[in-house]
């Protein structure tokens, strides 16, 4: 694995746990603050 | 497909991770694994280790319904059985068995020398051990396990005992391990494919897998948003779904059901792919409707998110809701339908022979096919309300899920056990462990539907005395496909003991397979260190 595919599979993995930590997070705190 | 020229030479490249020049041996070979294989194969012995407990339960239920009455269980006991059967399955069997097989085959048919993160793919499976002993051991705390089911119901989650807090726990472990597992997966897929490997030239078991990987990254986290409101719910004085203090439980079915839906798909797509991978080789064609397969797969994932309230029509929904759950459900017999007609044009006309996977794959197609015409049904408001938690839904989603998703998976174990052991199974066991595994399949699950539209309720230990023929018919079906699946283990491990006939590179002459068929059989513990080029 090349430096730069290294790079490109950290960056696009930080993306997609960053979409799952969103997820978590939105679904808790809808209904903390909508009910 | 696609042609491809192999390079293997090992040209050694300082940029290459150390791992994947060392080779441990001994218990550090398989605790500090990075290698996808073994991960892969690890996987696999968890999986089936979770299948056979939890099957196990499941003919300690049979046992106690052979005879209407109480016979071994209270009802307390039997609804903890019931729970922990379901979430085993679930989480433990289904889920982890199409994990083992991403890690084991996607970077060997998009010829990548290991998944993108290897270490968080080690992460990701020794969580699944904590989630087996964590499950296991709540039968043995005050109260018991959890018997709330596997959808975990509020108000019943939020009064139980710490058995329900284990099993929360263990699948928010099970949950971070399966997020860890999509990321890698997705990727694995995107980034590391070989030179040439387009994403319309890659195999469809790895195209499932890529979208099966995005509904996990997406609902997932919202299993572990539901639960967690329920964790507070119990301990922190919160009151998210408890109505005594102004919550609303029917709040956690929709968050529940959200998650859920697509997770039936998480459980099927990759065994579609397996499916698609398997019928073409054994008809000697290539298969039909490549494209359309995407589109269908991507289609039933997108329609999967809008449809979580036909779990619900008993709840008390607006009449409008009704019907837009009810349109959308039947929406997704289209892509669904496209991929049965796609296997069968495969079939039309090819050379067809028929050794265990491909008799596994095309059981697939005609077993799965009544559990989805049962789904249709079912996705009939005024019939769904009927039959609502009756055993009509039980004998439908083990059609899908046993069927469907173990069929496969038994398909998948015969079609590339060649390539991870090296040798050819026994053949005649294999279509014994078939076609004993379709009958009694059959024979346990196919009464559940009788049973179910005269209104045997599931859930329940005791029966009304009318029921006892079919539910004894059912646990003897029970206990044969219990039985048959020994049969099964005794054929892989004769394989992995490299008992058989050695295996060539492409022991089933697949033209237009992936790049697997061009490694040796069983594959080297590193491939395709040098990436292949594919025309």
């Amino acid at each position: 694995m090349t430096p730069e595919q290294r790079r490109n599979n950290r960056r696009l993995g930080i993306i997609l746990a960053a979409v799952a930590i969103g997820f978590f997070l939105m679904v808790i705190l809808r209904k903390v603050y909508y009910g | 497909m696609s042609s491809t020229a192999i390079d293997h030479a090992h040209g050694h490249d300082h940029a290459h991770d150390d791992h994947a020049h060392a080779r441990p041996t001994g218990w550090r070979r398989w605790l500090f694994a990075t290698n996808h294989k073994d991960i892969g194969t690890m996987y696999l012995i968890f999986s089936f280790t979770m299948l056979l407990m939890g099957g196990a339960l499941a003919l300690l239920l049979r046992t106690e319904l052979f005879e209407p009455g109480i016979q071994f269980f209270q009802p307390e006991l039997f609804n903890q059985f019931t729970t922990m059967h379901g979430i085993i399955m679930v989480f433990g069997a289904i889920m982890p068995a199409f994990v083992g097989f991403a890690n084991w085959m996607i970077p060997l048919q998009i010829g990548a020398s290991d998944m993108a993160f290897a270490r968080m793919n080690n992460f990701s499976f020794w969580l699944l051990p904590v989630v087996g002993i964590l499950l296991s051991a709540s039968f043995f705390v005050p109260g018991g396990a959890t018997a709330a089911g596997w959808t975990l119901y509020a108000p019943l989650s939020v009064q139980m005992g710490p058995g329900m807090d284990m099993a929360i726990f263990a699948l928010h472990i099970a949950g971070a391990s399966s997020i860890m597992g999509a990321i890698n997966i997705v990727v694995t897929i995107l980034n590391m494919r070989a030179p040439g490997m387009t994403l319309m030239k890659m195999p469809l078991f790895c195209w499932t897998w890529l979208i099966t990987a995005y509904l996990l990254i997406a609902v997932m986290p919202v299993l572990a948003g539901a639960i967690t409101m329920v964790l507070t719910d119990r301990h922190f004085g919160t009151s998210f779904f408890n109505a005594a203090g102004g919550g609303d439980p029917v709040m956690y079915q929709h968050i529940f059901w959200f998650f859920g839906h697509p997770e039936v798909y998480i459980m099927i797509l990759p065994a579609f792919g397996i499916v698609s991978a398997i019928v073409p080789v054994f008809a000697r064609k290539r298969l039909f409707g490549y494209a359309s397969m995407v589109y269908a797969t991507s289609s039933i994932a997108i329609l999967s998110f809008i449809v979580w309230a036909h779990h619900m029509f008993t709840t008390g929904m607006p009449v409008t809701g009704q019907l837009f759950f009810m349109y959308a459900t039947m929406l997704i017999a289209v892509p669904t339908g496209v991929k049965i007609f796609n296997w069968l044009a495969t079939m039309w006309r090819g050379s067809m022979t028929f050794e265990t996977p491909m008799l596994f794959a095309v059981g697939f197609i005609f077993v799965f096919s009544m559990g989805g015409f049962t789904g249709l049904i079912l996705a009939v408001a005024p019939i769904d309300i009927q039959v609502q938690d009756t055993y009509y839904v039980v004998a439908h989603f083990h059609y899908v899920l046993v069927a469907g998703s173990l069929f496969s998976l038994f398909g998948g174990t015969y079609y590339w056990l060649p390539k991870w052991t090296g040798v050819m199974y026994d053949e005649k066991l294999g279509k014994l462990h078939f076609w004993s595994s379709l009958i009694s399949f059959n024979v346990t699950f196919f009464p559940m539907h009788f049973l179910g539209l005269a209104g045997m309720p599931r859930r329940y230990a005791d029966y009304a005395a009318q029921f006892t023929d079919f539910h004894q018919i059912a646990t003897i079906g029970a206990f044969w496909f219990g039985l048959s699946q020994l049969l099964f283990l005794y054929i892989v491990l004769k394989a992995f003991a490299g008992k058989g006939e050695p295996a060539p590179a492409n022991p089933w002459g697949a033209e237009d397979g992936g790049l697997e068929w061009s490694v040796p059989s069983p594959a080297p513990f590193h491939t395709f260190e040098t990436p292949p080029l594919v025309k």
